[in-house]
């Protein structure tokens, strides 16, 4: 088994505590992630999925109950900076907007590298290389004023303002939600190959159930702030529990499977991808 | 397509009731409130969005979140005069001055804003003279950092565009209308401890870091929203 | 700069759902109150009614059951200001505005004089400030906008835009909440893009202003683009203004609203009449 990038224990989180606002957040979550793996962050709204991820990136100390251990890390431990930590993980949140506020494209991207101190040539080469990475054409995009970049464009500046970092784990909180299928596709691809070429790490907190089956090396669910079940997208999709009792649906892929079979179609394996399922549902009809 | 009258109607009141919202968040919260130089340690930005409602919308936004940010104030626990003819009417005209100056100055040229500045700080260097008659160091002090800042906005107005000076005379115009209607209304409505003294005092120490800081803000953020600014033409990769 | 979360524990504007009787008071009615009361307290000058105010906050506080803790949670960070302005009355309080209406008598010695003027500034603001945290913590921001939208309906009647200024005050207290999560959320995507948001020295006046800046501009570029959204979506739902609209809770007055009404109003002309009588 490789590297345990994150270990999340039985993690318990209230918001507000010690006030006549305070709810259970986290009631006991679990968490692994191992070098190299794609992670999947699955539950309905309020389940607790941002307040977990906010921990993993050093946004909150352990307090109530539980341990996170990332990087090997004990984050209860106060020796451990959070500092150093949120320059390692990288997050890219829903709102691409929330994370810019350079001028010009270029400086947004370049700002987080000037940070480490980086500069001159180097640090050129270095945002050329994440604007290379998301697809954005250095010269032409560099010096847009970053505000007039359309949607999609502000989200591709904002993954590559992260990416600038050179994180060891990134996370993405529904980072891909709204955007057409073709830009979808190319940050998929793109994590992909910085997991298995750079050995990155990556946790999508994600909505849409057919992006966690095709992408995800490994799923966690999260109901009501408790992890429900954790495995890979198979286990957790052909589960004999339902995941509708969490609020969740299945992939549509899965769901159609598994009415074939209960009319009688012996569909077999366990198809994630509408390509696999188009194969076993050919190989059942074939039989 | 020309937009119907009604539509402009719908469109500022949504702008002026969401910046009124950034308003009461930035004058009831801690986030409204930048570190400065000054003895009372801390200035708000809360009249910033004012300001920009001014210079975006024109004056009745303007005058709209300006309102708001007179009623934040009132609610504020951290302003501790309750008196709505110092905490609220004055408040009134921040946008409403910010909207004339912007429009007033947008289209003018580098010659009538060296002249206007010129203007200025003759208006300021009487003051400084009368402050003397009183306080001879302070009028001095007062007379050296004009003419000191003069310099230096002069310098800097040769570099600059129209616009950008235009956003932050704007905000400084509006900033100064906050400090100085305020402070005037206080010691108007004889507030205990607001002597003019005090109020001079105030006016200095808080009025000019807030002056500064509203304007540094203004140009970044409308510069940000409406491309203004764009002789730096690219990015410093 | 406040961490990301102290943003929820904003000292003022908390609603804290106790449901006690005067959580339940129609929204008119508290905001009607509060005023009468705020006036009274504005204008009132002596020492024994701004005990007497002082008390009543306090027994409304006890009636809507807000733990004391909350009430004067608000308090803590202001007293520094309010001991240097105590201090400043104890200084330079001027002796003849003591004589008149309704304070104790001159018989005491200067010191004490002015060291109960002191204490009496010191009283109204800290009930000033806990009326204010009374009325937002018993009453939802919802129920607040309602409340200012229909106190403002006469207002079109004498040709102001009443229906459009408490539409804009309604959008403000709706979006305020929201634009602290906002703020939030832009503060995590910056810290976790290595934006450090703490405070440098308080000399560093331009670092600091940038820093403010990478939080507003964030901030204004989203309160931009709500306006484009919300604006399309109230001309595609056909929004014409507030003539001829109706409610769907139409709230109505009980008659313990009127009685709280009557009994702020009995208070503010008990106040106002003590003055003038010289009496308290």
């Amino acid at each position: 088994m490789s590297e345990t990038i994150v270990a999340i224990r039985n993690l318990v989180h209230t918001h507000l505590a010690r006030t006549p606002m305070a709810t259970p957040a986290l009631r006991g979550a679990n968490l692994t992630l191992h070098r190299g793996q794609i992670g999947a962050l699955i539950g309905a709204g309020g389940a607790g999925k941002t307040t977990l991820v906010s921990f993993i990136n050093g946004l909150q100390r352990p307090i109530d109950y539980g341990s996170v251990l990332v990087f090997g890390r004990d984050l209860a431990d106060p020796s451990v900076s959070l500092e150093v930590l949120r320059r390692e993980v990288g997050l890219v949140f829903q709102h691409p907007h929330h994370q810019l506020f350079e001028r010009f494209v270029g400086d947004d991207i370049a700002y987080g590298p000037r940070q480490l101190g980086l500069e001159g040539e180097a640090l050129r080469e270095r945002v050329r290389q994440a604007m290379q990475l998301v697809g954005l054409d250095f010269d032409a995009f560099k010096d847009r004023a970053t505000f007039t970049l359309s949607g999609g464009e502000m989200r591709r500046a904002a993954l590559a303002g992260v990416l600038a970092m050179r994180p060891e784990l990134l996370i993405l909180d529904e980072a891909t939600t709204g955007l057409d299928p073709e830009g979808r596709h190319r940050i998929h691809a793109l994590l992909r190959r910085l997991c298995d070429e750079q050995g990155l790490t990556v946790l999508i907190v994600s909505n849409d159930m057919s992006e966690v089956a095709e992408l995800a090396d490994q799923v966690t669910v999260l109901a009501q702030g408790r992890t429900v079940a954790q495995g890979t997208p198979r286990e957790v999709f052909y589960a004999n529990e339902p995941l509708e009792q969490y609020g969740l649906l299945r992939p549509p892929v899965v769901h159609a499977v598994e009415r074939l079979r209960a009319a009688g179609v012996a569909v077999p394996g366990e198809p994630l991808t509408a390509g696999e399922a188009e194969e076993a549902i050919w190989q059942a009809l074939k039989a | 397509m020309q937009p119907e009258a009604q539509d402009v109607r719908i469109r500022s009141i949504i702008t002026a009731g969401l910046l009124s919202a950034i308003t009461l968040l930035l004058a009831l919260t801690p986030v409204g409130f930048i570190v400065v130089p000054t003895p009372a340690g801390s200035a708000t930005i809360a009249h910033i969005p004012a300001i920009i409602a001014g210079i975006l919308e024109g004056p009745l936004v303007g005058l709209i979140v300006s309102l708001s940010f007179g009623i934040a104030s009132f609610l504020s626990p951290l302003v501790p005069v309750k008196d709505p003819f110092v905490i609220i009417l004055p408040r009134l005209l921040i946008g409403v001055v910010a909207a004339w100056v912007y429009q007033g100055l947008r289209r003018s040229s580098p010659t009538t804003l060296t002249v206007l500045l010129a203007l200025v700080t003759a208006f300021i260097l009487y003051a400084a003279y009368e402050i003397a008659q009183a306080y001879l160091w302070l009028g001095i002090a007062v007379a050296v950092v004009t003419i000191i800042g003069a310099v230096l906005v002069a310098v800097w107005l040769r570099r600059q565009e129209v616009a950008v000076v235009s956003l932050a005379a704007a905000g400084i115009a509006g900033s100064l209308t906050n400090t100085v209607l305020v402070l005037t209304a206080a010691v108007l409505r004889q507030i205990p401890g607001i002597t003019t003294e005090v109020a001079f005092g105030i006016g200095l120490s808080q009025g000019i870091p807030e002056a500064v800081v509203s304007a540094i803000v203004v140009v970044i953020v409308v510069g940000a929203i409406r491309q203004i600014g764009t002789r730096q033409r690219g990015s410093r990769i | 700069m406040a961490s990301a979360q102290g943003l929820r524990y904003a000292s003022i504007g908390h609603y804290i759902p106790t449901d006690s009787t005067i959580h339940r008071l129609d929204p008119r009615a508290k905001l009607l109150s509060a005023g009468l009361i705020v006036i009274a307290m504005v204008l009132a000058t002596g020492q024994l009614i701004h005990l007497a105010l002082l008390a009543a906050v306090l027994l409304m506080a006890a009636l809507a059951r807000i733990p004391w803790r909350f009430l004067f949670a608000p308090l803590r960070p202001l007293l520094p200001v309010f001991a240097v302005l105590a201090l400043f009355q104890f200084l330079f309080a001027g002796a003849p505005n003591v004589a008149g209406n309704g304070t104790i008598s001159l018989t005491l010695p200067p010191i004490v004089l002015r060291l109960v003027i002191a204490l009496t500034s010191l009283v109204r603001l800290v009930n000033l400030v806990l009326l204010v945290t009374l009325l937002t913590s018993t009453t939802s921001s919802s129920g607040l906008s309602s409340a200012i939208e229909l106190l403002l309906r006469p207002l079109n009647a004498i040709g102001l835009p009443g229906h459009e200024l408490a539409l804009v005050g309604s959008i403000a207290l709706r979006f305020m909440p929201i634009f602290g999560e906002t703020l939030e959320s832009i503060m995590l995507a910056q810290r976790a893009r290595g934006v450090s948001l703490e405070p440098r020295s308080r000399w560093k006046l331009l670092d600091n202003v940038r820093t403010m800046g990478n939080l507003v501009v964030p901030l204004f570029v989203d309160l931009f683009r709500r306006v484009d959204e919300l604006s399309l979506a109230m001309q595609a739902r056909c929004y014409q203004g507030g003539r001829g609209r109706t409610r769907l809770n139409q709230p109505t007055y009980r008659p313990k609203d009127y009685l709280v009404v009557t009994l702020a109003a009995l208070l503010l002309f008990a106040v106002l009449a003590a003055q003038r009588g010289g009496i308290a």
